[in-house]
């Protein structure tokens, strides 16, 4: 009949155990089980995923508040799509991927600079390693902004290898693409940003050697 | 002069180097949203649940009338379908349809002389 949404029926617990012992994918069993109505297992989840979300779109976003926005947005997108998951990819390389598009797209839509507050490392007041903090953080908000500027696979393809420095073949997994590709991608990538930064070097206070 | 790799790979490697915990706040909000989604497709199961599983007209007219369209598509084809009928019981002369109508008997009449040369027209003067 039509209309009929697709629930999936409950395995009896031994044999989900098996097919999460079969899948190793710990964060799929998760997912399903949350798609059953165990709300125990998005806690997991959360402990688990949610902090790795946090670090790369801080990474890429710099400001905290955008970054928390970004976890919150991937994670309920990971809950909608729970119902429906299928076991071709792993929930880790599905979030990163859907974390480097959303940042990405935050990316394209600033106006503005905005402060990079991710910059490790403390500050005080008259310490003189203010300007040099203020000067990286200049430096990475440059850095982040020319990536977005990137056509969408390399931008991609480069946050995953040199920002997250993921491998080549995890890369090409949550990408579906071939490893070849990806070595293009990204080594296309790393030229475009230096191109696209070399311009601005004298004002992000590199001095030529 | 281009950017050097070193100086990319230290801003990459500097951003590599950055960790964030999230904090109580956050983890709030997405336990929050993971309820509120949760609760959702329970509401959607138990939706599921509530129909009857045994065969029920209504619901068998229902799924139908939402596959055509709607009441209105629905009454457009059985009139179709009647009118289908009623042509193809009357056969394939239309004239068939006439008594129907009202129009099997003319409303004007012409009475026709038998040499229907009669019928022209001969100015004066002139001859065939």
């Amino acid at each position: 009949m039509p209309a009929m949404l697709a629930i999936r029926s409950l395995a009896p617990a031994s044999t989900e155990k098996r097919n999460c012992a079969r899948l190793q994918d710990e964060d799929a069993c998760l997912l399903e089980a949350f798609a059953a109505g165990d709300n125990r297992a998005a806690q997991k989840l959360i402990e688990r995923l949610s902090p790795k979300v946090l670090s790369q779109a801080l990474r890429l976003l710099g400001t905290r508040a955008e970054a928390e926005d970004i976890t919150q947005e991937a994670m309920l997108r990971l809950w909608r799509a729970a119902p429906t998951w299928q076991r071709r990819a792993k929930v880790s390389t599905w979030l990163y991927r859907v974390t480097a598009n959303l940042c990405l797209d935050r990316l394209r839509g600033r106006r503005n600079s905005v402060p990079f507050d991710a910059v490790p490392g403390e500050m005080t007041a008259g310490d003189p390693s203010i300007i040099a903090s203020l000067q990286q953080e200049a430096r990475l908000d440059a850095l982040c902004r020319a990536l977005a500027e990137l056509p969408e696979r390399q931008a991609l393809a480069v946050s995953l290898r040199f920002i997250e420095g993921l491998g080549n073949p995890e890369i090409a997994a949550i990408m579906d693409i071939g490893v070849e590709a990806v070595e293009s991608l990204t080594a296309r990538g790393k030229r475009a940003l230096a191109a696209a930064l070399s311009s601005k070097k004298e004002a992000l206070g590199y001095a030529d050697e | 002069m281009q950017m050097n790799n070193d100086r990319l790979d230290t801003l990459f490697a500097d951003l590599r180097s950055i960790e964030a915990t999230p904090s109580d706040a956050l983890t709030a909000r997405l336990i929050a949203d993971a309820k509120r989604e949760s609760d959702q497709l329970a509401a959607k199961r138990e939706r599921l649940a509530d129909r009857p599983s045994g065969f029920s007209m209504r619901l068998l007219v229902e799924d139908i009338l939402g596959l055509i369209g709607g009441w209105r598509p629905a009454f457009s084809m059985t009139a179709s379908l009647f009118c289908g009928i009623w042509f193809g019981a009357l056969g394939s002369d239309p004239a068939m349809l006439l008594p129907g109508l009202g129009l099997d008997r003319p409303t004007i009449t012409l009475d026709l002389p038998e040499n229907p040369s009669e019928l022209i027209a001969t100015p004066e003067g002139m001859t065939e």
